[in-house]
């Protein structure tokens, strides 16, 4: 039987705290937060990531040289903003030794696939010391957003807050705070984010969960150079507790299942779902059928 | 009694190609170099296409020289078209060119050294020595070009990206780093090819000719003609059989290169033959590198490096851009119409126009000696066939 | 495993072979600048046979042969050479996109002086006569190094899943940016990751910031098939890297 055990819905993690950053409790705050930290104890020189342009209304990749331009950047979840474009840049002519990412699992799936093939990248791609995952519930578009908030009758659909609280998902703009439901955003991802199977964005050293729990944020701490991060940090850190695990488990079953469903609808028709082909899909019927077989941890979808 | 010997193919060079010799008592008499990769038809193929597509199927030539080709074509069509580059861009443009001599001059030292060393494990440690310096050369040629083998940062109006300040450091310091490397390994190089001649005895004016030098400088002031192998070879299947045309200057043949580039710019006279061809072109290994760092030093890179100015023309200018390649010099010709596509191409590459220099250097030589006179002048295949 | 080195005895080399057809060479460079890397690499494996690195005129006996370039219909060099190569080598590997995939050579029309009848130059992986001895493809125009250094490690450890897809790709004798448009975006699969961007060497793709997706340029396409390779949602590395 196959079943949405926590390790499959969250990978293997050796640790999971709470962070807050001082000021403004906010994820994206948080976030920061954990790249300042970074840079501080020199994990890293450099990090990619996907910043909001609120003047032009749009989500793009950027590169952060140093930890003062941590400031400016407005983290913004859930747009991958074509993060991993930055990458030729930054590997062949900034040639950076210690090159961070703060990335959603496909933008660090690239990456990885990068490290491991190869295509179409050069000898610095293995430089990527620090690998912030962002957990993702799946990408949507600008003008899904939009949408969204129009069905709530808003008049002026600007927002420029993102994240998960109390199983929902929230956004929010200077005065106003909207939620919806899983249900009611599942319904604007992109097609491609509902086959998406890792949403807890395995393969990184870090997994930042853009969620907010009385200021807090939760993080799943994968490897041991990620660890670094909370001896003695600027910013607060809790263990987390079994119900702050728990409510983006759910929150990511909820996904899971709907993206199940999806996968085997895709499948009736003979379309192909993300990360397989005829092949692979007899890989995935296998996982399926034999998940105490085979190990879960080195199968990725 | 004059004999025919055919050679082929010539190892330690680029590509496919093959020597006939008219030998009389193991003296060639006459010798013709020539191609044997099919004619790849990069002229033809640009005919009527979009002149924004010309750098990117141009650096396809030859993977050797490259950036060299795209920016020929660049100029080409920057000329017919009248677009002013930024001078930023003409200074990267040369950088570019300067690293892609200096890798070419290095990759002809590791293609030699299967003459030099009858030590395979020797060579090896030799081409580890090369492979450093040339691993810093491109990455210069990666940061400023945007690839090493096609860089793609070459577009017509200039440059895609300028260089900036701390990125320029970074490059200073690794052409001082270059720079040290570079002055061990010539040494080494020359050290080596003195140990051949003494070991070998082979003549000091080995390879010797008397013919005129050429650099991208004067080339405007010449007439060019191209012929074709067709009117050189009357047997079959030669006339057939191959692939590059060669180049006359002033109806004579000539020779270009980096002796030729000292020549001009040093008011060098040469004393002739391969030996001095081999040991200038490992000095000038240093006198680019000297070059790109006084570029780095020197030049603002941070500004703006792009035109984007739409190539077009009135289909009757012929817009000429000529560079200096690490082989001598390089044109290409072309006319573009109204609508941005490209009605004339030409393309003319130094190996083409060393062909008579070569053959001339074989005559009177020993057999034995043919390829190793060949190798010398570095000869492109990929280019000639282009 | 699906191939195996004849008197395969780790005392003995792996000999390599590289081979140059209608091409620009770039790609046999590509694996000179895996610069540090390569001297590694030659301890165990050996470069037998090529034009640019070897003093031999005869083709030994091969365990793999790297094609680059493509093959010109009719001319009879390069007739001789594959001819030579099948009979020589134990496995052939199609490096680069003009050899895999036809690469810019598609673009080849002919009639170019001296010789106008150079008009048709297709991929190898084209020829019927060699369908089963070509066990690889590597895309790129060319390939990068650090590609190349992985894929010669991969093939000597005989790492099956590293290979798999490159084994798979045998069978597509084209490809371009399309590839990303169809098999990707077209799918649904995009997440608008910008990994194709990356690995495209011509700039033929860019990330559109309003639709969050690739735009292809097919004016500046080589289909050298880098951009499919590269991107996540069309295979992916098994297993994946661990980090600790
Ligand atoms: S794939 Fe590119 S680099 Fe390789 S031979 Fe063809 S044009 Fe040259
Ligand atoms: S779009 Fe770019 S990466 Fe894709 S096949 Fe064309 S040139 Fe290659
Ligand atoms: S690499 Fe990323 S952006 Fe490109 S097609 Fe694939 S998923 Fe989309």
């Amino acid at each position: 039987m196959f079943g949405l055990y926590r390790q499959f819905t969250l990978g293997r993690y050796t640790k999971a705290f709470i962070i807050k950053a001082s000021g403004e409790a906010s994820s994206k705050n948080n976030l920061k937060a954990l790249i300042k930290e970074a840079f501080r104890k020199d994990l890293i020189d450099g990090i990619i990531g996907t910043s909001l342009n609120k003047k032009e209304g749009f989500v793009s990749p950027v590169f952060i040289k140093c930890e003062k331009e941590v400031e400016k950047f407005e983290p913004f979840f859930f747009i991958h903003g074509g993060q991993n474009s930055l990458l030729k840049k930054i590997t062949q002519k900034y040639s950076f030794e210690k090159l961070g990412v703060a990335g959603h699992s496909c933008v660090l799936d690239g990456i990885n696939k990068m490290q491991y093939f190869g295509i179409g990248s050069n000898f610095t791609v293995t430089k990527f010391t620090l690998k912030i995952g962002i957990a993702c519930i799946g990408a949507i578009s600008l003008e899904g957003i939009k949408c969204l908030l129009k069905e709530k009758k808003v008049k002026n659909p600007g927002f420029n807050e993102i994240f998960l609280e109390n199983n929902k998902i929230i956004l929010k703009n200077k005065y106003e705070k909207f939620d919806f439901s899983a249900k009611e955003y599942y319904y604007y991802l992109n097609e491609g984010c509902k086959v998406c199977m890792n949403l807890s964005s395995r393969g990184s050293d870090i997994t930042f969960v853009p969620s907010l729990r009385n200021g807090y944020s939760l993080v799943l701490v994968r490897s041991a150079k990620a660890l670094k991060l909370f001896e003695n940090p600027g910013f607060s850190v809790k263990k987390a507790e079994k119900s702050d695990i728990e409510e983006f488990e759910s929150l990511a079953k909820n996904f899971l299942k709907k993206n199940i469903e999806t996968i085997l609808e895709r499948a009736e028709f003979g379309i192909p779902s993300n990360k397989w082909d005829g092949n692979r899909f007899g890989r995935f019927t296998a996982l399926w059928n034999n998940i105490y077989a085979e190990n879960i941890e080195e199968e990725v979808f | 009694m004059i004999k025919r010997i055919e050679i082929e193919p010539i190892p330690l060079t680029e590509g496919h190609s093959k020597l006939i010799l008219k030998v009389d008592k193991n003296i060639i008499v006459e010798g013709f170099y020539y191609a044997l990769v099919p004619v790849r038809g990069f002229g033809t193929m640009l005919l009527d296409k979009e002149a924004t597509f010309a750098p990117i199927a141009a650096s396809r030539i030859c993977g050797m020289c490259q950036a060299v080709h795209s920016i020929a074509t660049a100029k080409a069509i920057e000329d017919a078209c009248n677009i002013e580059i930024p001078e930023t861009a003409q200074k990267l443009r040369e950088l570019i060119s300067l690293s892609v001599r200096a890798y070419n001059h290095l990759l002809h030292h590791i293609l030699i050294s299967g003459n030099m060393f009858k030590n395979p494990q020797k060579r090896h440690t030799f081409i580890k020595n090369v492979q450093k310096i040339r691993k810093t050369v491109s990455s210069i040629l990666e940061t400023v070009g945007g690839g090493i083998i096609h860089p793609s940062n070459i577009v017509i109006g200039g440059i895609s990206s300028p260089i900036e300040t701390p990125v320029k450091e970074r490059l200073i310091a690794l052409i001082e780093e270059a720079e040290k490397l570079a002055k061990e390994e010539i040494e080494i190089f020359i050290h080596h090819i003195e140990r051949l001649w003494k070991e070998q005895k082979l003549p000091e004016n080995l390879g010797e000719h008397k013919l005129p030098f050429i650099t991208s400088k004067e080339i405007s002031n010449v007439s060019i003609k191209e012929i074709y192998p067709q009117e050189i070879f009357n047997e079959l299947p030669l006339k057939r059989e191959a692939t590059n045309t060669i180049i006359l200057i002033n109806e004579n043949g000539a020779e270009t290169g980096v002796r030729a580039r000292k020549i001009r710019e040093e008011r060098y006279k040469p004393k002739g033959g391969i030996k001095e061809l081999h040991k200038l072109r490992a000095e000038e290994i240093l006198l680019s590198l000297k070059n790109i760092k006084r570029i780095l030093e020197t030049e603002k890179l941070d500004k703006e490096t792009r035109n984007k100015q739409f190539p077009t023309s009135d289909n009757e200018k012929e817009g000429v851009g000529i560079v200096e390649a690490p082989r001598g010099v390089n044109i290409h010709k072309v006319k573009v119409d109204k609508s941005g596509k490209i009605t004339y191409y030409e393309i003319i590459v130094p190996t083409a126009l060393n062909m008579i220099a070569i053959a001339e250097s074989l005559k009177g030589e020993k057999v034995e000696y043919a390829e190793m006179i060949v190798r010398a002048y570095d000869p492109c295949i990929a280019c000639s066939t282009h | 495993m699906i191939y195996s080195f004849d008197n395969f005895d780790k005392e003995i080399k792996v000999k390599l072979g590289f081979f140059h057809l209608s091409s620009c060479s770039g790609c046999q460079i590509a694996f000179l600048d895996m610069f540090e890397e390569l001297p590694d690499i030659l301890d165990t494996v050996e470069i037998a046979y090529s034009n640019m690195l070897t003093n031999r005129k005869e083709i030994p006996k091969l365990n793999v042969a790297f094609i680059e370039g493509t093959f010109s219909i009719g001319f009879k060099h390069h007739i001789k050479l594959i001819k030579e190569i099948k009979e020589k080598a134990d496995i052939i590997v199609a490096i680069g996109g003009c050899a895999a995939f036809g690469g810019i050579r598609r673009l080849n029309v002919g009639a170019q002086s001296p010789q106008p009848s150079h008009q048709a130059s297709i991929p190898i992986t084209e020829l019927d006569y060699l369908k089963g001895k070509i066990k690889y493809v590597i895309p790129g125009c060319p390939p990068n190094p650090y590609f190349l250094y992985k894929f010669l490690l991969a093939l000597l450890e005989l790492n099956e899943e590293f290979l798999r897809p490159f084994e798979h790709m045998v069978f597509s004798t084209f490809a371009s940016g399309y590839d990303i448009l169809m098999e990707v975006v077209n799918k649904g699969l995009c997440t608008g990751c910008g990994t194709c961007i990356c690995a495209c060497p011509t700039k033929a793709l860019e990330f559109s910031k309003r639709t969050q997706r690739p735009t292809f340029n097919k004016l500046l396409c080589v289909g050298c098939g880098s951009c499919l390779a590269g991107c996540p949602q069309s295979f992916k590395p098994y297993p994946q890297p661990v980090y600790g």
